[in-house]
């Protein structure tokens, strides 16, 4: 690279490169401490326009034409206007013009000389001058001829080889860019737009059978006649229940013969069946707990269960 | 060379599926002629079938191994190690999908792109496990990572799940970052990216005097960007917050999955690309600070997913410990680490979530699980104590085999290190086990009955783990085989 460092004296020895590139990369530094500085979040997030442009001209300096074409369409056309949408969605306050900043100069100063410091590590070669000199690099001449060669356009170098050979990563960045599509969907999409919704009562009552049988042992949505509230329920209405459970198909569950005459005593029979489909095999267990253990397990898993007015 | 697209036919398997379910279920589940029917069990049916189909597709290209090292230009290389490994990963692929059905039931959950976005990282994983270039690598985790953040924040009723997927955001792109900065450092200082290049101009890194500080800036950015996706020591920052705060099968396909692809991809990186002890400092110091956090921090827990994400962070410790000595045998004990690992993290992840009466979340709820549900206590105590390494399990087995792997390669210091912090972790472990069979509970809780798909998961990995000590011998050979052919 024939660039100089800019000497002192405006002597430009280097010709149009030199001023173009000092030229695009003073607004581009100074645009980057802005982002940090300014205080309007708004323009914290224009600044970052400035430094793409000035990134795109210093690739336009380097020869890359495609790239220098495709940067600003991407850096400012997606990412700083996703910023712009962040920014405005969020509603954020001018910061505070007394801001303490000298207050993170002890560690951020750590991290920054740790930075800086890896910075020289990597730059140690002497192809980069740190200080100004005045090597006269301008008298090479016989690279004209290097620019009268006909070559490949940048985008034909590049087209020959996404789509061939590489055509693989080429698909996969396009799978990175679906994911992101779905995971704005999955996560933001409400049910009351009202462009495609479902509708959730419809998906609520569609759903496992354990749901069904749950609202069947509601007292005032079943239709089973131990439970319907109308006129009270008939006063042997346990015996039957009772006689009805041990020839259903209930009567094998383990325990329930032995201990059915214990639960009857307290709970009501839509609760016994409620308990019946939700522990099949617990009832064994049911001898150790107390009645009012029972009560709180079951107003625990059944979320939508009121207990009857009337005592069991 | 060849551009083979049988070789990758599992791959384009699993992403042709993972697109005809989404438009399945996007087409479907908004049809008000259907009724707008949940499509999630469905979906996730589905995927997990088209895993399995995968896996079947990868066992029947298995021929294609023995007749070509390098398919698809540039891209990747399959060998037995990447067969294998691959192999384990759709597994607990399935496993996890199969963990997911009870939790859409209980949760009412219906998002039926959850389901897409689980082969979908899969297919990403078994791109990064045999690649062999520095940008197909990067393209492979960042697929990944995209996809885990989006899960992990999916469950949009519950602040935990956003913050989960807010912190694994910033936790999972910022080494994302470093990764390929590292990559463009070795770029730019060698102008190869495939692995083989890099091998043959890496070859003379540490012997010849010419270091360029370039590249091994380049190869120490790569591994700190690799160390970070796997939550090891240093890095682990929010590790424990997101394993909490995602829903249950979420963690336990990001405690699983994301560690056997970036292992296997990072000894591939390790063992090919810098060829030499270049970076063996750092990962000594990672298994170390690993091992000693992942015992100490899961005492201080009360609540039961966290000390799970402690525990895999120390035995991830562990696992380093066996990839850091360069050796075969190292290399060999990482896969049987990892093997085990997997197996006993399915267990773990799969009886969580069946504990659940209102959500249990703190352990004093274990209290008495023996009496309740004896089986599942006893798989869980199973469970926790392979992770502890006592001796008839499995877990035993593989500590055993690092150990003797760090020992073997002059690690001397790594090796009582480990066995003193596996000695302290101990203790955790058996606490649960105490809090389970012979503690009284203030409140007598009892819990649902565990659905079909997790019983038979669980039998099928607590059989793994009890059996693999008695009768050790098929999961050595296979990792032997593997360890060698990725040497070659």
């Amino acid at each position: 690279m024939r660039l100089l460092a800019p000497a002192f004296k405006f002597h430009f020895k280097g010709g149009r490169r030199t001023m173009i590139l000092s030229v695009l990369s003073s607004p581009a530094l100074v645009s980057g401490l802005m982002v940090v500085r300014a205080k309007n979040p708004v323009h914290s997030v224009l600044f970052p326009i400035l430094v793409f442009c000035d990134t795109s001209g210093l690739l336009i300096l380097l020869g890359l034409d495609f790239s220098a074409m495709i940067s600003p369409v991407v850096h400012i056309g997606a990412i700083a206007v996703s910023f712009l949408f962040v920014v405005m969605m969020f509603n954020i306050q001018i910061a505070e013009i007394h801001e303490e900043v000298l207050r993170y100069l002890p560690v951020s100063g750590i991290i920054g000389l740790i930075f800086w410091w890896e910075m020289f590590f990597i730059l140690d070669n002497e192809t980069i001058p740190l200080l100004p000199t005045h090597r006269n690099t301008t008298s090479l001449r016989y690279t004209v001829y290097a620019g009268k060669v006909r070559s490949w356009t940048n985008l034909e170098t590049l087209g020959n080889l996404l789509y061939t050979y590489y055509s693989v990563w080429f698909l996969v960045s396009s799978l990175i860019l679906l994911v992101a599509m779905i995971g704005a969907i999955v996560l933001t999409m409400h049910k009351t737009t009202e462009v495609k919704r479902q509708d959730v009562f419809r998906r609520n009552a569609l759903d496992s059978r354990r749901n069904i049988m749950r609202s069947m042992t509601i007292p005032n949505g079943s239709r089973r006649c131990f439970s319907s509230g109308a006129g009270g329920p008939p006063e042997n209405y346990k015996e039957t229940f009772k006689r009805w459970i041990l020839c259903s198909e209930y009567r094998d569950f383990p325990g329930l013969k032995s201990n059915i005459d214990k639960l009857i005593a307290f709970l009501s029979p839509s609760e016994i069946l409620f308990m019946v489909h939700t522990f099949p095999r617990d009832f064994p267990l049911l001898e150790i707990l107390e009645p009012r253990d029972i009560r709180e397990i079951i107003a625990h898993s059944h979320k939508q269960w009121k207990p009857p007015k009337k005592g069991g | 060379m060849f551009n083979l697209f049988l070789a990758v036919s599992p791959e384009i398997f699993i992403i042709n599926a993972t697109f005809i379910l989404l438009i399945h279920g996007v087409v479907f589940s908004t049809s008000k002629k259907d009724d707008y029917p949940p499509l999630v069990s469905n979906v996730g049916w589905l995927g997990l079938l088209s895993v399995l189909i995968t896996l079947l597709l990868l066992a029947a290209g298995a021929p294609l191994l023995t007749i070509a090292h390098l398919f698809w230009n540039n891209f990747f290389r399959r060998d037995n190690f990447t067969y294998f490994c691959q192999i384990l990963l759709l597994l607990s692929t399935a496993g996890t999908i199969s963990m997911c059905f009870d939790f859409f039931e209980k949760e009412r959950f219906d998002a039926s792109e959850f389901i897409v976005l689980i082969p979908l990282p899969t297919r990403s994983m078994l791109l990064m496990i045999p690649a062999h270039d520095l940008i197909a690598m990067y393209l492979a985790i960042e697929l990944q990572s995209l996809c885990f953040y989006v899960i992990a924040a999916s469950k949009r009723k519950s602040e935990f799940s956003t913050e989960a997927g807010s912190k694994y955001l910033i936790l999972g792109a910022f080494p994302s970052g470093i990764l390929l900065f590292g990559c463009s450092m070795i770029y730019g200082s060698t102008g190869a990216t495939h692995f083989d290049q890099l091998a043959k101009i890496l070859t003379g890194y540490e012997i010849t005097g010419a270091r360029s500080s370039g590249i091994f800036m380049g190869i120490l950015f790569i591994a700190v960007g690799s160390l970070f996706k796997i939550t090891a020591v240093p890095f682990h920052m929010w590790a424990p917050d997101i394993y909490e705060g995602s829903p249950t099968p979420v963690t336990a396909f990001l405690s699983i999955a994301p560690k056997i692809s970036i292992s296997a991809n990072m000894s591939r990186v390790s063992i090919v690309a810098s060829y030499g002890g270049t970076l063996q400092q750092i990962f000594f110091f990672c298994s170390i600070a690993s091992m000693i956090l992942g015992a100490l921090a899961a005492m201080a827990q009360t609540k039961v997913k966290r000390p799970l994400a402690h525990s895999s962070i120390g035995h991830v410790g562990y696992i380093r410990t066996g990839f850091s000595c360069g050796t075969i045998e190292g290399i060999q004990s990482l896969l049987i680490g990892i093997f085990i690992y997997a197996s006993m993290t399915i267990d773990a992840f799969a009886i969580v979530p069946a504990l659940r009466q209102t959500r249990v979340k703190y352990i004093a709820d274990l209290g008495a699980l023996a009496k309740t549900n004896p089986i599942s206590a006893m798989t869980f105590s199973i469970t926790m104590f392979s992770y502890a390494g006592i001796p008839p399990l499995a877990g035993f087995c593989s500590k055993f085999y690092l150990f003797f792997a760090a020992l073997g390669c002059g690690a001397y210091f790594l090796a009582p290190v480990g066995v003193v912090t596996s000695v302290i972790g101990r203790f955790y472990y058996i606490r649960l086990a105490k809090r389970m069979f012979f503690d009284r509970p203030r409140t007598w809780i009892l819990y649902e009955p565990m659905d079909r798909d997790k019983s038979l998961l669980l039998a099928m990995t607590s059989s793994f783990i009890t059996s693999s000590f008695p009768y050790p011998s098929p999961l050595f050979d296979l990792t032997h085989q593997m360890a060698l052919s990725s040497y070659l």
